[in-house]
């Protein structure tokens, strides 16, 4: 599908789930609430979607951009099939720094049970950058821990995971030791929740997001030539080893920022680039525009589904990807298992 | 060489170890039967399992530590041997009921028993071998020819597991559970255990480890090529069907008592092979070091989490860390083990 094609579906798409989005949740509301919105006179309910919904489906498109972007990086970059940024210590890095960083702020300036929402025990602007640096970090050392004369594509990824298992470990063990509302802390930061996320959380996290995907947008040419062997790439005037750790780096940043907004929410930053290749045109500008959007149009269904399921109960978003990604994982898996 | 003579051959002495095993997982629990909020001494504690004197103390350790130690200890030895049978199986030595995918499936079955079917312990245990085995027939599926790279069993064990555990995730909050709950039950441990759970594990246990060591001399055949067990008479892919089923039947009453702790199954055979070195080829030994060290890691993790987290942190955290730190530093030192 061409570029110009795809667009206005890509943009029709995303408003649908959008107003969906706004639409279903725990308080029942009318469709002519979620188009009254801007009007004069607000009444209850659009007081609900204007503070509560419409925050949060911004939230789901950053998070999903984010996420689906930094995928298709490292799955070019690395020529691996199975890579998402999740899986790299990427969320687990971030999670640990971030909640290591609560913890230490809970035990030096203890403040009592007024403070109800997980990330407010640090300054926002702060988040993005501890998260930064955690999952910086954890990426690092996932490489360092795989690297055998080059990466072989099974095993990195198997680090990578029993790694996120052992940062979860120390996560749920700080905040069930720590915190007084550890219960929603757990939440969060093991499976990925946009529950009670604003603006607040979002914005400290833009500028990070934007740097990141301005940057790979800039980086594209070279991008595309990661996407053959070292030496043809080389051939292409491309200097792979030092582009490669940037690139990496830069896609983990995105990924970082999108964590810090709403926990590892996983599986985005795998299915997405896939879906992406299928449908775009294989030139990496179509792919980049393609993940941007699906990516935000997944994160934002899958939020809504959550939501609506059983309302007013709430599936985590984190558990909805991960059903809908565990599957096509295997799939993977299996294709990686047959091309050996 | 005879079994035997490996057993005498040289390292640490077969009994010694095996003394010094069973000590630690005995001294682990003195420990757990002491420590509490009602506090009490080593010798007191002891005093309490034969004579009830109708004090809080005893009360606390007879109704609710002693269940807890039980289940601990029988959970270590339940996971280890699984994690033994599935390495054995398999050919592959990271393999753990966890990261195979068996936990998470146990895990489904309970849950769905639970908050759809009954609250019977039969049933409750029955439903988790479903799942387990479910799981595992998906595990397989998923990575075709499993000989080939260890690493593909795992990733694929991994992404069922993944599906599980985010299935029971979703199945435990639509059923209106409360988030703390779920959390604590997926991260597994042994807290509110009690004797209702240990009733509805302990046949499952005995039962399963009683065939992991009447299996022992058909696991040693499993470690052979395929057509040298034929040559020997032995059908391998039936003792594999037979002896992964058990491995099966072992991690899910495991996980139907204290949720999916991942990585005990790993560790423990992994600890014996170190200490038994050549010998354990010796299956029975291998076994039976294996259990000791199960058993010991599960109620010392058990016991850590309750002296210095006051309770609040399950074991299972303590497993992960410890177990995931383990396996990292194998996969990391072990070149052979190439994915």
């Amino acid at each position: 599908m061409s570029t110009r094609s795809a667009l206005p579906i890509y943009l029709v798409l995303l408003l649908i789930v959008c107003l969906l989005s706004l639409r279903f949740g725990a308080v029942e509301v009318a469709w002519s609430d979620v188009f009254n919105i801007t009007s004069e006179t607000p009444n209850a309910n659009t007081q609900v979607i204007l503070d509560y919904r419409l925050p949060r489906t911004v939230a789901a498109i950053v998070i999903g951009s984010y996420l689906a972007l930094s995928g298709l990086v490292f799955q070019t970059v690395l020529r691996n099939p199975l890579a998402d940024p999740t899986m790299f210590g990427v969320s687990g890095g971030a999670a640990f720094a971030v909640v290591a960083a609560m913890s230490l702020a809970i035990y030096l300036f203890p403040v009592g049970e007024s403070l109800q929402v997980a990330t407010s025990y640090l300054p926002m602007a702060v988040v993005p950058v501890i998260a930064l640096v955690g999952s910086l970090s954890a990426t690092a050392l996932v490489f360092w821990l795989a690297w055998d004369r080059g990466f072989s594509p099974l095993r990195l990824v198997l680090i990578g995971v029993v790694l996120a298992a052992v940062l979860n470990g120390i996560v749920m063990a700080m905040v069930l030791t720590l915190s007084e509302t550890r219960t929603e802390l757990a939440i969060l930061w093991l499976a990925g929740s946009l529950y009670a996320r604003d603006f607040s959380n979002v914005l400290p996290a833009l500028p990070w997001g934007v740097a990141a995907i301005s940057a790979i947008v800039i980086l594209s040419p070279q991008l595309s030539a990661l996407r053959f062997d070292p030496q043809t790439a080389a051939s292409m005037g491309v200097a792979t080893r030092t582009l490669a750790p940037v690139l990496l780096g830069i896609a983990a940043c995105l990924a970082a920022s999108a964590v810090s907004i709403a926990g590892p929410i996983g599986f985005v930053g795998l299915i997405v680039p896939h879906l992406a290749r299928l449908i775009a045109r294989p030139t990496i500008a179509a792919q980049i525009l393609s993940c941007l959007f699906i990516g935000a149009i997944l994160v934002v269904a899958s939020d809504t589904v959550g939501r609506a399921v059983a309302a007013p109960l709430e599936v985590p978003v984190g558990i909805v990807t991960s059903l809908l990604g565990a599957p096509v994982f295997a799939f993977l898996i299996r294709a990686q298992a047959k091309r050996i | 060489m005879s079994a035997e003579n490996v057993v005498r051959a040289g390292g640490v002495p077969v009994a010694l170890l095996i003394s010094l095993l069973a000590a630690i997982a005995l001294a682990g629990v003195g420990a757990s039967l002491s420590i509490g909020a009602v506090g009490t001494s080593f010798t007191d504690a002891l005093g309490y399992l034969w004579h009830d004197d109708g004090s809080n103390a005893a009360f606390s350790v007879r109704e609710l530590r002693l269940p807890r130690v039980l289940c601990a200890l029988g959970v270590g030895a339940a996971l280890a041997l699984s994690g033994a049978l599935i390495q054995t199986v398999t050919r592959n030595p990271l393999g753990d009921p966890g990261l195979t995918g068996v936990s998470g499936g146990a895990a489904f079955g309970v849950a769905l028993c639970l908050t759809l079917l009954s609250q019977s312990a039969g049933a409750i245990v029955l439903s988790g071998i479903a799942g387990g085995f479910l799981a595992a027939t998906l595990t397989f599926l998923i990575a075709g020819r499993p000989n080939l790279q260890p690493s593909r069993l795992i990733l694929a064990g991994v992404a069922v597991s993944i599906f599980f555990i985010a299935a029971t995730s979703a199945v435990m909050i639509l059923s209106r559970s409360s988030m703390q709950t779920l959390y604590y039950w997926m991260i597994g441990g042994f807290i509110n255990r009690d004797w209702v759970e240990w009733v509805m594990f302990w046949p499952w246990a005995v039962a399963g480890t009683i065939a992991a060591f009447a299996l022992s001399p058909a696991l040693r055949m499993l470690t052979f090529e395929d057509s040298m067990a034929a040559s020997m008479g032995l059908n391998a892919t039936r003792w594999r069907l037979v002896a992964g089923s058990v491995s099966v039947i072992l991690a899910a009453s495991a996980v139907a008592v204290a949720g999916p702790i991942a990585f005990v199954g790993f560790v423990a055979p992994h600890l014996a092979r170190l200490c038994l070195g050549a010998r354990h080829a010796v299956m029975w030994l291998w076994l039976c070091v294996s259990t000791l060290f199960g058993m010991a890691v599960v109620i010392w993790a058990d016991t850590i989490a309750r002296a210095f987290f006051s309770g609040r942190a399950p074991a299972g955290v303590i497993i992960t860390i410890i177990g995931g730190i383990a396996f990292l530093v194998l996969m990391r030192s072990a070149r052979r083990f190439k994915g």
